[in-house]
C-alpha cells in the first residue's frame, strides 16, 4: 500500500524567542487525511511548533528559526510565499476560542469575504456549509445574526472551527482545542475531528493522553523542545521505543 | 491591489515619524535662532542680570532677572501644590469612600481642563485684590499671585500622579502594617509614604515642568516688571511671559528676535529635563514595586 | 488618647486638602458668573464685536473663529495622530524606532505652549509665508494636540484583545485588513473620545494664538484659511488685560463663560457620539 503523502514536513527545525531556545532539531511528518497528536508537558514548544507552520510566529519580533517546514513540498519560509494563501490553506484554531465581536454569520463569513467572496448567496452557502461541517448549524441556524460572544464555550470553539473551515483549508492545526471545555463539549469536538480527517490533514496539540489515544492516528512526543518519539498512536502508547516516552505515558513524568 | 501592503505600511510609518520630525523641528528652529543670537550676545551677557533689549544706549541681554522671576513663581507654586496634591492623592487612593471618590476625582480632573486664560482671569479678578489687601500693596500683580494660580493649575497633575503612585503600593504592605496593629494614619505615614518617595519625586518633577511652562496665567497676574525681583511680593516677568510680551514688537531675524528664541530654547531644555527625569524615576519606581 | 486625637487631626487635614480641590472648582465657576453674569445675554453671543460701543458688542466672531479652529485641528491632527498610533501598536517591529517615537511624543507633550507659538511663528507664519492666519494657527495647535491624540489612540488600540488580531491573521488577513475590519472598528469610539478631548484642550489655548494668529477685532468673519480670525481665549485675554473700558473685565468674564460653555458642549457631543457607536458595535451586524 502506498504510503500517504506528507502534507507538512518539518526538517531539522529549531527555534528561539530571543535567547530562549524553544524547539531543537525537530523532524516530523504530518500526513494527509490523518490526525497527528502532539503530546508533551507544558511549555515544551508544542504551540510554537504549530504556529511556526502557518508562520504566526512572524508576529513575535524576537522569533528566530533554523531548519525548514514544507507544505505540499514547498517551504513555507521561502521569500516568495504568499502568507495570505498559506494561512488560507493551513488553518489554525487557538486554544482559547476567539470569536470576533460580530454576529455568528459575520464570524464565519469573515474569511471568505476577506478573500474576495462578494456574492451574498455564495457567502450564505459557505457559512451554512462550514457551520454544518463544524457540527454547529443545527444549534444556531435561527440566530445567525446574534452576537457570537453569547455562545457557550464549546459552541464558540466549534464556531472557530467553522470559521477556519470556511476558507477551505487543506490542513487544520488545532492547539488544545478542548482544554477549556467540559467532557460533553469535548466529546462533540472529538467526534467532529474524526469526521474532518476524511478531508483534511489534522495536527492536534493535546495535554490529554486519553484524548490522543481516542482521536489520533499518529502521535509525536515533544519534551523540552525535542522530539522524543514519533509513530503510530497504537505503538507509541502500547510499546513506546523510548524510556522517556514510557515515563510520560505512564504518568511518572509531567 | 494597486496599493500594496508595503505601501500602506510605509504610509503609517511616515505618520509615526512625523512626531519625531515635529520635535526636531521645534528644537531646530530654537537652536538656529539661538545660535544667531549668540553671534552678537556672549554667554556671559546672556546670563547677566538685566534684560533691556530696546535700550538706545547699550542693549542688555541678561536673563537672570527673568529666570529668578520664573523660579520664584514656580517654587512658591510647588510649595503649595505639592503637599495639597499629595494629600489629595493620598485621600483618593486610600481614604475616600467610593461615593466621595466619584465626585472628587472628576472635580480634580475638571480643574485640569479649565483653560489657563480663564484661571488667569479669576486670579486677576479675585486673587490679586486679595493679595493686595492682605499685604497692603497698590496692586496684587506679583510673584505671589502668580504662584497661587499656578499652584491651582499644577494641582491636578500632582494629585493624579501621586494617586497612581499611592495606589501602586502593594496591598501586602498596607495589610502587613494594619495586621501589626498600626492605625490608618500610621500606615500612611510609615508604610505608604516612604515606599512612594521616588514616585512623589517624579510627581514633583512633572509639576515643576508644568509650572515652568505656564504662560498665560502668569502673563496676566505676575506684574511684568523688568526690575530684578527680591521677593514674592515683587512684580516679576517670568521667561514665558517675556516671550509673549516682546515677540510681537520685534523685527524678524533681529538680535532681539533671536534672543527671544534663545530664551525659548532655555525653556525647552528646562522643561524637557524635568519631564525626562520624572519619566525615568517613575519607571524605575514602578518597576521596583512590581506594579 | 492623644494618639487618636492626632490621628483624627491628620486624617481631617488630608480630607480637607482633598476637598479643597472641589472648593477651587466651585469658586472658579462662581466668580466667573459673579463678574461676567451681567454681561451675558443673547446679544452678547450673537453680535459681532463693536469696538466703539462695548455694551453692544458680542462675541459671535470669536465663537466662529474658535469653532473653525476646532474643526481644523481635528481635521489635521486626528488622521495623523491615529495613523501614528496605528503604526506604534500594529506595525512597528524594531524596538528602537518605537522608543524614539514614544520619546518624541512624551517630550512634545511637555513643551510649553509659548514654545509651540515660537515654532508656529517661525515655520508656518514666516518660513511657509502663511502669515498670521487661521491656517497657521490650526497647524500650530495641531502640532500641540498631536501627542495627546497619539496617546489616546494607542490606549484605545491596546484595548482590542490580541486574540482578535491573531484570529484574523490566522485566517489569512493581511495586517491592513486586520486593522480595517477588526482593530479600527473596535477602537473607534475610544479614539474619537480621545480626539475630541484633545481638540477641546487645544481650543482653550491662548499663548500660541498670541504669536500666530488671532486678532482682537475684525470686520465680519474669516472667509478663507489665510484670513485673520478671532478666538475666544485670545478675546478673553485682551479684554482682561489690555482694554481700557471699565466694563472690559466683566466682558472678559462673560467671554470666559462662553468659552467654557463651548468646551462643555464639544465634550457633550463626544458622549452622545460614543453612546451611539457603542450600541452599534456591541455584536451587531457590520
Amino acid at each position: 500500500m502506498k504510503p500517504l503523502p506528507a502534507k507538512i514536513q518539518v526538517r531539522n527545525f529549531s527555534s528561539w524567542y530571543g535567547d530562549k531556545h524553544v524547539l531543537d532539531q525537530v523532524n516530523l511528518d504530518f500526513f494527509d487525511k490523518r490526525v497527528t497528536a502532539i503530546i508533551g508537558p507544558s511549555g515544551c514548544g508544542k504551540s510554537t511548533l504549530l504556529q511556526s507552520i502557518n508562520r504566526m510566529t512572524d508576529l513575535v519580533a524576537s522569533f528566530r528559526k533554523s531548519g525548514d517546514i514544507a507544505y505540499d513540498d514547498a517551504s513555507v519560509y521561502a521569500s516568495s510565499v504568499d502568507l495570505t494563501q498559506l494561512r488560507k490553506n493551513v488553518g489554525l484554531v487557538f486554544q482559547k476560542a476567539n470569536p470576533f465581536p460580530f454576529s455568528i454569520f459575520d464570524n464565519v463569513a469573515f474569511g471568505p469575504r476577506l478573500h474576495g467572496t462578494t456574492n451574498a448567496e455564495e457567502t450564505a452557502r459557505i457559512v451554512r456549509d462550514s457551520l454544518e461541517k463544524a457540527d454547529l448549524w443545527a444549534e444556531v441556524q435561527d440566530r445567525l445574526h446574534h452576537s457570537a460572544l453569547r455562545l457557550s464555550g464549546g459552541q464558540q470553539q466549534r464556531l472557530c472551527i467553522a470559521r477556519a473551515l470556511a476558507v477551505s483549508p487543506d490542513v487544520l492545526l488545532l492547539d488544545e482545542p478542548c482544554s477549556a471545555l467540559d467532557p460533553i463539549a469535548t466529546e462533540r469536538i472529538e467526534k467532529l475531528i474524526l469526521k474532518l480527517k476524511e478531508k483534511h490533514a489534522i495536527v492536534m496539540v493535546t495535554h490529554n493522553l486519553a484524548q490522543a489515544k481516542r482521536v489520533s492516528d499518529h502521535t509525536a512526543y515533544l519534551l523540552s523542545g525535542k522530539l522524543v518519539e514519533f509513530g503510530a498512536t497504537k505503538s507509541v502508547f502500547e510499546s513506546p521505543k523510548q524510556d522517556l516516552t514510557r515515563d510520560y505515558i505512564e504518568g511518572r513524568y509531567g | 491591489m494597486k496599493i500594496s501592503e508595503k505601501h500602506i505600511r510605509i504610509f503609517f510609518q511616515a505618520n509615526g515619524i512625523l512626531s519625531v520630525l515635529v520635535l526636531a523641528g521645534i528644537f531646530g528652529f530654537l537652536l538656529i535662532n539661538a545660535i544667531g543670537a549668540f553671534q552678537t550676545i556672549t554667554l556671559g551677557e546672556f546670563f547677566g542680570t538685566t534684560w533691556n533689549p530696546t535700550s538706545y544706549v547699550q542693549p542688555q541681554w541678561g536673563i537672570l532677572g527673568l529666570l529668578v522671576g520664573t523660579l520664584l513663581v514656580v517654587a512658591a507654586a510647588l510649595l503649595i501644590a505639592v503637599p495639597l496634591g499629595l494629600f489629595t492623592g493620598l485621600y483618593l487612593s486610600n481614604l475616600a469612600s467610593p461615593r466621595v471618590r466619584e465626585v472628587l476625582k472628576p472635580a480634580v480632573e475638571l480643574i485640569a481642563s479649565i483653560p489657563s486664560v480663564v484661571l488667569g482671569l479669576v486670579a486677576l479678578l479675585v486673587l490679586s485684590p486679595l493679595v493686595a489687601s492682605l499685604f497692603g500693596l497698590t496692586n496684587g500683580l506679583n510673584a505671589l499671585t502668580a504662584a497661587l494660580i499656578v499652584a491651582v493649575m499644577v494641582l491636578p497633575t500632582i494629585a493624579s500622579l501621586s494617586e497612581d503612585v499611592f495606589s501602586a503600593v502593594p496591598d501586602a504592605y498596607r495589610q502587613g502594617g494594619l495586621a501589626l496593629g498600626a492605625t490608618r494614619w500610621q500606615v500612611l505615614r510609615r508604610v505608604i509614604l516612604p515606599s512612594s518617595l521616588s514616585g512623589i519625586f517624579a510627581a514633583t518633577m512633572l509639576g515643576l515642568g508644568r509650572a515652568v511652562g505656564e504662560t498665560i496665567a502668569v502673563l496676566m497676574v505676575a506684574g511684568n516688571a523688568l526690575a530684578f525681583p527680591h521677593g514674592l511680593l515683587d512684580p516679576v516677568r517670568p521667561l514665558t511671559a517675556n516671550i509673549a510680551i516682546e515677540i510681537k514688537e520685534v523685527v524678524t531675524g533681529s538680535t532681539h528676535y533671536q534672543a527671544l528664541f534663545a530664551m525659548g530654547l532655555v525653556l525647552f531644555i528646562i522643561t524637557m529635563a524635568f519631564n525626562v527625569l520624572a519619566e525615568l524615576v517613575l519607571q524605575r519606581h514602578m518597576k521596583r514595586l512590581g506594579a | 488618647m492623644s494618639d487618636t486625637l492626632s490621628e483624627k487631626a491628620y486624617l481631617t487635614l488630608v480630607a480637607l486638602s482633598a476637598v479643597s480641590a472641589l472648593g477651587i472648582l466651585l469658586a472658579v465657576i462662581l466668580f466667573l458668573f459673579a463678574f461676567g453674569g451681567s454681561a451675558l445675554s443673547a446679544d452678547f453671543i450673537f453680535n459681532n464685536w463693536n469696538h466703539q460701543h462695548i455694551e453692544q458688542a458680542g462675541v459671535l466672531q470669536a465663537i466662529v473663529g474658535t469653532l473653525a479652529l476646532a474643526v481644523g485641528v481635528f481635521a489635521v491632527s486626528v488622521p495623523i495622530g491615529v495613523a501614528s498610533a496605528i503604526y506604534l501598536t500594529e506595525y512597528a517591529r524594531s524596538t528602537w524606532s518605537v522608543r524614539l517615537i514614544r520619546l518624541a511624543i512624551r517630550n512634545l507633550a511637555g513643551v510649553p505652549s509659548i514654545v509651540y507659538g515660537l515654532f508656529g511663528l517661525a515655520l508656518f507664519v514666516q518660513l511657509l509665508a502663511l502669515g498670521t492666519s487661521l491656517l497657521a494657527a490650526i497647524l500650530t495647535l495641531s502640532a500641540m494636540t498631536l501627542p495627546w491624540i497619539i496617546s489616546a489612540g494607542e490606549e484605545s488600540l491596546k484595548t482590542v484583545p490580541l486574540a482578535y488580531r491573531q484570529g484574523a491573521l490566522a485566517l489569512g488577513a493581511t495586517p491592513w485588513q486586520t486593522i480595517r475590519h477588526i482593530v479600527l472598528p473596535q477602537s473607534l469610539s475610544g479614539m474619537m473620545t480621545g480626539a475630541i478631548l484633545g481638540v477641546s484642550r487645544a481650543i482653550g489655548e491662548t499663548a500660541p494664538l498670541i504669536l500666530v494668529g488671532a486678532t482682537f477685532f475684525m470686520n465680519g468673519l474669516p472667509t478663507g484659511p489665510l484670513d485673520k480670525f478671532m478666538a475666544l481665549p485670545y478675546h478673553t485675554f485682551i479684554l482682561a488685560t489690555q482694554h481700557a473700558d471699565p466694563h472690559a473685565k466683566s466682558y472678559a468674564a462673560a467671554t470666559a463663560i462662553v468659552l467654557i460653555g463651548l468646551v462643555l458642549m464639544v465634550n457633550g457631543v463626544i458622549f452622545y457620539y460614543r453612546y451611539k457607536i457603542r450600541k452599534k458595535t456591541l455584536g451587531e451586524i457590520r
